[in-house]
């Protein structure tokens, strides 16, 4: 596009009034707006949940302590669960597939953009309704009463009898609805993948997180829709006399933690490949070479993706399964560590000889490698049943799992920020505050997450409102309770980063990383259209072959 | 803006990927099959179990023309769509309204199901040894 094109663009922009802009944002249809749309939506509930976190960890700073009631903490910790789940990392993660696959594969927006814009509001939809049940939980009584049942509603504690008043049918239908709406965003983007390719970009060639949002929306397929099942058949017996879950009258409480964790333990891979996309897309450019293994990765995230719908019952060696489940569920949750280690393996690899630059976002790839791989550690540990026995509903598991979600999916996602802002933005993050968020949230998570376990190991039982002055478990919660507020500091650094940059940040310009894949042949930030015309690639590294004619990678794959 | 600062080259041959739609619809099915297969085993865990009735057997018939209705509805909604495609639009409208015929009869039949269900129930419950229906508020 010529100068003055451009130049009239910035003007028309300029003359628009806010409300046009505004009515464009929310009509968009547009992948791009549609996937800041929900990253900033998912931010504004890591704030939200995040101080659900704090008020949850000032509770537990020492023993005996009232600072809020039980029954508010049992609300804080279901809020903060599911609003970190379902509200927080899945809109970031959706956000970022819907910004970058298109431009990746060299596409001009996703295959149905309607679709797209209907998926991203009943996300949104869903978000708002479990956010109202503070104030309209009750009903028209007026008394706020946000749901109180665990993330996971294990029956009975979702029937009517435990769970009066609509605080758990506002829980229900907001996952429902957001569940449409990941099942929607899912579809577009498998049907954006097959279709929409550029030509020359066979499925050998496509990006990896191209290859690894495919295998997460392939399992929010199988694995969200089970949930709805299950909350469907939850509001049956709440409003129309069924009896699935109520043991009193032949039901099932066991049938309900099956169908949650036939969800819930696939979700958590749901949310973690993402993660692992960015991983492989931020590495080989920090590394200055090409990921090790391509194929091996695709292979490992594929066998990721199968094995892990086989691993839920892990999540239910206490409850008395007979020994023959206890084995099959122990064997695949083991197995699913070998894929998984292959990747670690394969991005160790290409570093391995690497020039690495040490910038922000390869700081928090580093972090995300060796916390991920403890992660998994104490998950293969908690995978043989006698030890689960031991750990299971201790502050082990509330650590294992804080160590998956924050030190492995919030360090890929952080790293993504710095990584592809610059494309989003047209401006380069602060590297100096960068810096500063790296590190004050290593050191307030590892605080947080690595004391954490000795209290599990303890014996401390995890959902307490309060708990004995033991030898040790004042001190150790104390640590973890302050490594929580370091943690929020370094958001709030990040934060300031963020509004900081986008006003007075250096230009980016197209490439400032310069990395190969499609969306930094675009301008930054892209043109509505992404491509004036469609590219042609000949290799998985296209904007390494036209930058270098003389060492095409298209001679060697 | 600009919306391509590095030339690439133009396609040279014909670049054929599946149809959306297709892609998208199957994706749909697999995402559905999802959700009734736990409906499925779901009701075949229940079934059986129930400690205050009434059981299926006690209040339901199998529904052999409903389903048979069902099942046809999606080969003739098939049959229409080849018509569409082919441009045969008289044999498109009348295998169309036959999908929305057998359509209509199936709801019809899961009416008539429902209404049985909740309305006969009461009657067909156990009953308590004075001979009043166990019924649950």
């Amino acid at each position: 596009m010529s100068t003055n094109a451009t130049a009239i663009e910035h003007l028309q922009a300029a003359a628009k009034p806010w409300t046009e802009t505004l009515h464009e944002w929310v009509t968009t249809v547009d992948h791009k707006r549609l996937g800041i749309l929900y990253i900033l939506y998912g931010l504004s509930y890591l704030v939200i949940a995040g101080c659900e976190a704090l008020i949850i960890r000032i509770q537990l700073i020492h023993a005996h302590n009232n600072f809020v009631s039980p029954q508010v903490f049992n609300r804080m910790f279901k809020m903060h669960g599911t609003t970190m789940i379902f509200f927080v990392v899945m809109p970031v993660l959706f956000g970022f597939a819907n910004y970058l696959v298109p431009l990746m594969i060299g596409a001009r927006d996703m295959a149905f953009p309607r679709l797209n814009a209907f998926s991203y509001w009943l996300t949104a939809l869903g978000g708002l309704l479990l956010s109202f049940s503070f104030l309209g939980g009750s009903g028209l009584y007026g008394a706020g009463n946000a749901p109180d049942v665990g993330w996971w509603a294990y029956a009975p504690l979702g029937a009517k009898a435990f769970s009066p008043g609509h605080s758990t049918d506002y829980w229900t239908i907001a996952l429902l609805v957001s569940g449409f709406g990941s099942v929607g965003t899912a579809i577009n983007i498998i049907a954006t993948v097959f279709s929409m390719r550029c030509p020359g970009m066979h499925l050998g060639r496509m990006p990896l997180l191209v290859w690894l949002n495919l295998v997460m929306s392939g399992m929010v397929l199988l694995a969200i829709t089970p949930l709805t099942a299950a909350q469907l058949m939850l509001l049956v017996d709440r409003y129309l006399g069924g009896h699935f879950f109520d043991t009193q009258a032949g039901g099932s409480a066991t049938l309900w933690m099956h169908f949650f964790w036939i969800f819930g333990h696939p979700e958590v891979y749901v949310l973690v490949i993402p993660a692992f996309a960015f991983m492989s897309e931020i590495i080989p450019v920090f590394s200055r070479k090409p990921i090790f293994g391509y194929p091996v990765m695709v292979g490992a995230t594929v066998a990721i993706g199968l094995v892990s719908m086989s691993v839920w019952a892990h999540h239910m060696f206490t409850i008395g399964m007979n020994s023959y489940a206890n084995s099959f569920f122990a064997i695949t949750t083991m197995e699913v560590g070998i894929p998984t280690g292959i990747k670690i393996f394969n991005w160790i690899g290409t570093m391995w000889g690497g020039r690495i630059l040490f910038k922000t976002p390869m700081l928090f790839s580093i972090g995300f490698l060796g916390q991920f791989l403890i992660a998994g550690l104490t998950g293969i540990i908690q995978a043989c049943a006698p030890v689960d026995w031991q750990l299971s509903l201790s502050y082990f598991v509330v650590a294992h799992f804080h160590y998956v979600i924050v030190g492995g999916i919030l360090f890929a996602l952080f790293g993504a920020f710095y990584y592809w802002h610059p494309k989003v933005t047209g401006r380069m993050l602060s590297e100096t505050l960068g810096k500063w968020h790296f590190w004050l949230f290593v050191i307030g998570f590892h605080m947080t997450f690595d004391v954490m376990h000795i209290p599990g190991i303890l014996g401390m039982p995890r959902r307490i409102y309060t708990y004995e002055p033991r030898p040790g478990w004042e001190t150790l919660n104390l640590i973890v309770s302050i490594g929580a507020f370091i943690q929020a500091a370094a958001v709030l650094v990040f934060v300031n980063n963020l509004i900081v940059s986008y006003l007075k940040g250096a230009k980016a310009g197209n490439d400032p990383w310069d990395a190969w894949t499609l969306e930094w042949a675009v301008s930054s930030p892209p043109a509505v259209y992404n491509f004036s015309t469609i590219p042609v690639v000949a290799s998985r590294r296209p904007l390494w072959d036209l930058t270098h004619p003389e060492d095409l990678d298209s001679l060697y794959e | 803006m600009s919306s391509l600062s590095i030339p690439f080259t133009q396609a040279t041959r014909s670049w054929i990927l599946p149809d959306r739609g297709k892609v998208a619809m199957a994706s749909l099915i697999i995402a559905e099959s999802a959700i009734f297969t736990i409906f499925v085993v779901a009701y075949l865990y229940y079934v059986g179990k129930s400690l205050s009735g009434p059981t299926p057997s006690q209040v339901l018939e199998t529904p052999i023309f409903y389903t048979i209705c069902l099942l046809s509805s999606s080969l003739t909604v098939h049959v229409a769509g080849n018509f569409l495609n082919r441009g045969k639009q008289g044999a498109f409208l009348t295998m169309w309204s036959l999908t929305f015929l057998l359509g209509g009869l199936f709801l019809f039949g899961t009416g008539q199901e429902w209404h049985r269900l909740i309305y006969e129930k009461a009657s067909r419950s156990p009953r308590t040894s004075s001979g009043q229906p166990i019924t649950r508020s």
